[in-house]
């Protein structure tokens, strides 16, 4: 594997999210337990681990949408640990954008009236910037396409470009590739690549070892805490293709390798 | 293309969604329908009583014994009807202590006329003595009714000027009553002199013979002197003159206080459905708008995800089912008033009480609580709705609808 194509200037070196010592706790169950991760501006990280493991209670602690029982939650030097549910709401509006495996578009309206009410909610909608997120994702053209009219990858694709065109300082994504078939999957992996290249951070839960595979870093989480830090050594100067990743080995996600 | 606000958004959803949006209207549409018709109709009747006792003119009506009801039936509901009275009682019953003035009327029943469908109520009044339609049609006509012609009721199409014929004679419309609520609506005055001519018409179309002409009458209207109590009177005429005259009294404060029992109690009726439909209607707001919120969990769960504040999502809620509301309304009330208004005199004569139309302002009154009925109850119950949900932290709505 290459190293990483693009540029690292001193700001990419900050830490964009930092979780210290948190743990979500439900009754006698600890959903994460006493949990520490640092994610730099502009890396790609992917969370792995089996279900029940935390992984979405991460998520959604992360973006705003619960908070944690324990610990400390820092997003973009701001700690947001004891934010009211009105001021979570504007964190998430304002640095997070989402992206979830059930695509959630907002079924009358159009694709690019998709994009433009998440303007809408965060300021002003304005079409042609719209238009030109949804060109970034490929879809300029199915702009006027319900979702009835869309494909699986094609609504995702649209979920890609509504999670970005507010500028989020994080893309969270939640099984991006989960609904998709193969082409899709891909399709969706390489506009990640895409974002990345051009300082995006991301953070990607998935089950998929090949979608792990392609991020910077996987980690992985087991019974509410981060058992496997793993680096991964890819190439994103050229297009992903999915098949050329073997993906991470059970032994290497369950800590045995 | 159009800039995406919560009012377009509430519009797409409106049109592409449109089983539920008519569905919810339609909820609407029968609370509004309900409670814009039960205040039509209670109004309407209300303002008939206040027009009968108005109207009404006379303290005591005297008819053939046998007659009362059909003499009532005439007066408040315009039914047809022929019945005469033996012309002396007119002398005798003028005699009687109490009675302040006493005027003859003829009722002849038409079996046909060129401007109505139905058979009319010829009404003759004696211009010298009467004393109970004089006063309310002076204002229509250039002094006394002439022989031959006559004022028809509110409710008959013939324009003044134009010519009606009754068992083949003509006469002459000069007036033109404004609208009762009664039997007057239907009917048509004539001076008696007419009336007795139109009576010998109806005998002779009908094969009958009237034995005098120049007496003829069919009742005897009795105004009470001052001091005098009304009923005493009717019974001081009966016990003179009954037996001899075979006489019978409506007097008309029993057959007012009959007809305002029957409005009182036809009005309690339209209050006790009226809040059943409101109250049936509210419980199946709650649910309809419940379940179409439940419905669209992802969806609002998603603004919420994207940024929009519990109070944007409750705002957003609020004003797609104002609309709806708005819309449900005014079909309500467009079908009640299509159904109420062209059938006033089928109502009228089906739950026989007087029945007239209330004014502008009333009716205006009636929509615009009928509105604003609908839009505290639509919005209030997808409110309840919209609180319970935006209470819910963002990961539990969303992870309900993964």
């Amino acid at each position: 594997m290459a190293d990483k194509s693009k540029s690292v200037t001193a700001q990419d070196n900050e830490d964009i999210l930092v979780l210290e010592g948190v743990s979500k706790i439900y009754g006698e169950l600890k959903a994460l337990n006493n949990v520490d991760l640092k994610v730099k501006k502009g890396e790609w990280v992917a969370i792995m681990g089996p279900s029940g493991s935390g992984k979405s209670t991460m998520m959604n602690i992360i973006g705003g949408m619960d908070k944690a029982s324990e610990g400390r939650v820092i997003l973009d030097g701001m700690d947001i640990t004891k934010e009211s549910a009105k001021s979570l709401t504007n964190i998430r509006r304002d640095k997070i954008g989402l992206i979830f495996q059930q695509f959630h578009m907002v079924n009358y309206l159009t694709a690019v009236e998709n994009v433009m009410v998440a303007q809408y909610y965060h300021s002003m909608p304005d079409e042609e910037e719209a238009l030109q997120a949804l060109d970034r994702v490929g879809l300029k053209e199915r702009a006027k396409h319900y979702p009835s009219q869309l494909s699986g990858g094609e609504q995702q694709r649209v979920c890609i470009a509504r999670a970005l065109i507010n500028y989020p300082k994080i893309l969270l994504a939640d099984e991006p590739t989960g609904n998709l078939d193969e082409t899709n999957e891909n399709v969706v992996v390489e506009i990640f690549r895409q974002l990345h290249n051009e300082g995006s951070t991301i953070i990607v839960v998935t089950h998929d070892p090949e979608v792990a595979a392609v991020a910077e870093r996987t980690i992985v989480l087991e019974h509410g805490r981060i058992t496997k830090n793993i680096i991964n050594h890819n190439d994103y100067s050229k297009p992903i293709n999915l098949r050329d990743y073997e993906g991470l080995s059970d032994e290497m996600l369950l800590g045995k390798g | 293309m159009k800039p995406v606000t919560s009012m377009t958004i509430v519009k797409s959803s409106l049109f592409r969604r449109p089983l539920r949006s008519i569905g919810l209207s339609a909820v609407v549409a029968l609370l509004c329908a309900a409670i814009f018709g039960g205040l039509i109709l209670s109004s309407s009747m209300n303002r008939g009583l206040d027009t009968l006792e108005k109207r009404l003119g006379a303290d005591v009506m005297v008819v053939r014994y046998g007659y009362e009801s059909k003499a009532q039936g005439a007066i408040l509901r315009g039914e047809p009807t022929t019945f005469y009275l033996d012309p002396g009682a007119l002398d005798a019953i003028s005699q009687v202590e109490g009675v302040a003035a006493a005027s003859p009327q003829i009722y002849v029943a038409t079996l046909s006329a060129g401007c109505c469908s139905y058979p009319l109520q010829l009404i003759g009044i004696d211009p010298d003595t009467d004393f109970t339609v004089t006063p309310w049609i002076t204002g229509q006509i250039k002094g006394a009714l002439a022989d031959g012609e006559i004022v028809v009721g509110s409710k008959i199409s013939a324009d003044v000027g134009s010519e009606l014929q009754f068992f083949k004679r003509v006469y002459k419309v000069v007036g033109r009553l404004e609208n009762t609520g009664m039997g007057f609506d239907t009917s048509i005055f004539m001076n008696i002199t007419t009336a007795k001519q139109a009576a010998h018409d109806a005998a002779r179309v009908s094969s009958q013979e009237l034995q005098d002409n120049d007496d003829l009458i069919s009742a005897v209207l009795v105004d009470v002197a001052d001091g005098y109590d009304v009923k005493e009177v009717a019974n001081n005429i009966l016990r003179a003159h009954a037996a001899e005259y075979h006489l019978d009294t409506v007097v008309s404060d029993n057959m007012f206080n009959e007809v305002s029992s029957s409005i009182r109690n036809f009005t309690s009726y339209i209050r006790f459905f009226e809040i059943m439909i409101a109250v049936l209607t509210v419980l199946i707001l709650l649910i309809v708008f419940s379940v179409t919120i439940n419905s669209r969990r992802a969806e609002f769960s998603m603004y919420r995800v994207i940024g929009a504040t519990k109070g944007r999502i409750f705002s957003l809620i609020l004003l797609e089912s104002f609309v709806i509301s708005i819309i449900g309304a005014v079909i309500g009330i467009v079908v009640m008033s299509e159904i109420i208004f062209p059938f006033s005199n089928a109502i009228s004569q089906s739950i026989g009480v007087p029945f007239l139309m209330p004014s502008v302002a009333t009716i205006l009154s009636a929509v615009a609580v009928s509105i604003l009925a609908a839009v505290i109850c639509g919005p209030g119950a997808s409110a309840l709705c919209a609180a319970k949900f935006t209470s819910k932290e963002v990961y539990s709505t969303m992870r309900e609808v993964m």
